[in-house]
């Protein structure tokens, strides 16, 4: 993945208000140690020779720790660059809850699991869609409302978001 | 309601609302014209979405088929409610299937339509409504004023004294913060409990049974997979035929509702989901979708739309997906709101089309007069839909129904071509050429008898002409005599630009100016 589209990616993410943290994967569990708030409930991240085991991340996620956790991590499976966006997908281990109940959301994206834009994303999807992983999430920043008269961030999602882009994956 | 109780019904609501909406519909509408500028393929967008929703109603009756054969597949189920009644006895079957206490309900309008909310807790289930917006209106009992946003015509401060009058908050809220705070920790509350989850659905991709629910809270995405049953409600006009179909419509409704150039959450659910139930009663029993039973029903609307598509003129309607736009652009939405602008359910210049396709020309009659036929919202609309034309083919209807006592005041004021039937006072200044034509030719006695006491009481009594109002004066000289009686040394008047005044399908266009500064983009989920 070329460094530009990682600059870009990590552009959207600051204006949509999602920190980004660069690392290789052999860093990775020390950076999400570092980024992380404790305590934090994680789902697994099916990357390879990385297991949240060796980090403070406690797994399996449990209704308590989604309850008590200021963090959920979660593997992110793809990138908008245009918008910063999340594709999180659903699977039975628990990320999209892990990803939307913590008052934290630390998202783990591969550098090469990024899309340009939207027509993109949603053509990956489409094949996604046809291999049986058939729900998804685009999600872009932390969730918000209105509806009390101005806008406030964190409603019933997480009220900030942080990208860890493993650049060599 | 007699035009006087409806005169006076505005302007309270002038003086309530008035300045909420004001504030709400002039910030909509900066981040719209901003979020839009910032691409230069919204046009293109607009064209896509646009023939991608005439495609589907089109192919309507197929793509239910579809999304019926795919849904079982995928182990939900899927129900075809003729009507309000017809869906409530199924979603309310349901819930009572389930032995349910609580039901989570996301925002949607479809459910407003069938009024799910009443029919649920006659059956002794309690609802609780989870979008911030929804659960104002829930606690203050009152209606939506708009398709995106409901509390819209509610201040932070008007929300703050709802909530320190209604609840035990300890110290008393008063920033957006704390009410956000506050009314988030309730709603999680009854979320965490809730036994069913109900959504509405923004589209339905029909070739994998997948819903696209557009929301900016997370509040939907919790009633979706937090409880083990889900029951989605959405009108026919929701199908399209699959994800491919998806791109526009992302990048047009949040732009279009709010002025984001995406929405914060786009979930693209096909149930039953793999997503583990979270069962807060059994709190340290790890999440595990695959030990999961899930239940999924899709309560599909007619509710009169087969007979809107159908129809010629109202068909359009069907395309619509609910922006607010059309209302947001509006200028007599602007300080009346959804309360006066708007019907049964639906509100803004749309709401014309639905109400009179959903719930019948009476509703539509309520308020169709708001629209002045302007066409701002032409293009503010990201399927281009021509909202004045559907606003003038349902007045139209309206006007032919009823009332024919006074007709013979009128006759000869009404073009052949023109039978009875019409309101008297719309044919009084409809056919106004023939008025004038008559006014002019028995000037001055015309303006005498149209100023003089009696007269203008028998107009307001028959005609609903206040008697307060200017009448135009008549002078008995044609409009080639004024002209030979100009000054001749000026040049001709040229043409303005505006539109025929014949009642042919015109369109005008007309740019938006903000009344007041931007200050900060609003966020609210678009409507399903
Ligand atoms: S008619 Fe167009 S502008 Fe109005 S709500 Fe529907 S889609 Fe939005």
């Amino acid at each position: 993945m070329r460094t530009d589209t990682i600059d870009e990616f990590a552009a959207s993410l600051d204006g949509a208000d999602v920190a980004c943290t660069r690392t290789e994967v052999a860093d990775l569990t020390a950076v999400l140690d570092d980024v992380v708030d404790d305590p934090a409930v994680g789902a697994p991240l099916g990357i390879d020779g990385v297991s949240l085991d060796d980090t403070t991340v406690q797994t399996p996620p449990t209704p308590q720790l989604l309850s008590d956790a200021a963090t959920g991590v979660t593997r992110v499976h793809g990138g908008i660059v245009e918008y910063g966006s999340f594709v999180i997908q659903a699977d039975e281990a628990g990320t999209e809850p892990v990803s939307l109940y913590p008052r934290e959301h630390v998202g783990v994206v591969c550098a090469s699991d990024l899309h340009a834009d939207v027509h993109a994303a949603v053509d990956w999807l489409g094949d996604e869609f046809d291999a049986g992983r058939d729900t998804a999430v685009l999600a872009t920043g932390p969730s918000a409302t209105a509806d009390m008269g101005e806008l406030v961030t964190g409603v019933h999602g997480p009220q900030t978001v942080h990208a860890v882009v493993v650049t060599d994956r | 309601m007699s035009r006087r109780e409806k005169a006076q019904h505005i302007r309270h609501l002038l003086d309530t609302e008035g300045d909420a909406v004001f504030e709400n519909t002039t910030h909509v509408n900066d981040g719209r014209l901003e979020a839009n500028a910032t691409r230069d393929d919204i046009e293109d967008l607009r064209t896509a979405a646009r023939r991608i929703k005439e495609d589907a109603i089109e192919q309507l009756p197929d793509l239910i088929e579809t999304v019926r054969e795919q849904v079982e597949a995928n182990g939900g189920e899927v129900y075809l409610a003729d009507d309000a009644a017809d869906a409530n006895q199924y979603i309310t079957a349901v819930a009572e299937s389930k032995d349910a206490d609580l039901l989570a309900k996301s925002k949607s309008m479809t459910s407003e339509e069938i009024e799910v909310n009443d029919a649920l807790e006659a059956a002794g289930v309690d609802v609780c409504e989870t979008d911030l917006g929804e659960f104002v209106l829930q606690v203050a009992d009152e209606a939506p004023s708009h398709l995106v946003g409901p509390a819209f015509h509610k201040s932070t401060a008007d929300i703050a004294t709802l909530f320190n009058a209604h609840f035990d908050t300890g110290k008393p809220l008063d920033t957006a913060e704390d009410l956000t705070q506050f009314a988030r920790d309730h709603v999680g509350d009854q979320i965490r409990a809730a036994d069913v989850g109900m959504t509405g659905a923004n589209f339905v991709f029909a070739e994998s049974g997948t819903l696209a629910l557009v929301t900016n809270e997370g509040n939907a995405r919790k009633c979706a997979v937090t409880p083990d049953t889900h029951v989605a409600i959405a009108g026919v006009e929701k199908l399209i035929p699959s994800l491919d179909d998806f791109p526009p419509f992302a990048e047009l409704i949040a732009r279009a509702a709010g002025g984001q150039d995406i929405a914060t959450y786009l979930s693209l659910l096909t149930p039953p989901v793999d997503s583990p139930v979270v069962d807060f009663e059994n709190p340290h029993e790890p999440l595990d979708g695959a030990s999961d039973d899930r239940e999924f029903h899709l309560v599909l609307l007619d509710n009169g739309r087969t007979e809107m598509r159908e129809d010629d003129e109202l068909r359009e309607t069907l395309y619509c997906i609910r922006c607010g736009a059309c209302a947001n652009s509006c200028a007599n939405f602007q300080h009346v709101g959804g309360h006066a602008f708007g019907g049964e359910t639906y509100t803004g210049g749309i709401a014309t089309g639905w109400e009179a396709g959903v719930h019948g020309l009476d509703s539509a009659a309520e308020f169709n007069d708001l629209c002045t036929g302007c066409s701002r919202c032409v293009d503010a609309c990201p399927v281009k839909i021509d909202i004045p034309w559907i606003n003038t083919v349902v007045r139209d209807r309206i006007n032919r129904g009823d009332d024919q006592e006074f007709d013979w005041l009128v006759e000869g004021l009404t073009p052949d071509a023109d039978p009875g039937g019409l309101d008297l006072q719309k044919r009084l200044f409809g056919n106004f050429g023939t008025l004038a034509k008559l006014g002019s030719a028995t000037a001055p006695v015309s303006n005498w008898l149209a100023d003089w006491g009696p007269s203008r009481a028998i107009m307001e009594r028959v005609a609903g002409v206040d008697r307060r109002r200017d009448l135009p004066a008549f002078r008995r000289e044609t409009l080639v005599d004024w002209f030979e009686s100009r000054d001749r040394s000026r040049p001709p008047a040229t043409p303005t630009g505006r539109s025929s005044s014949t009642p042919t399908r015109t369109r005008t266009t007309c740019s938006w100016t903000a009344g007041r500064p931007p200050s900060g983009r609003l966020r609210r989920s678009a409507s399903t």
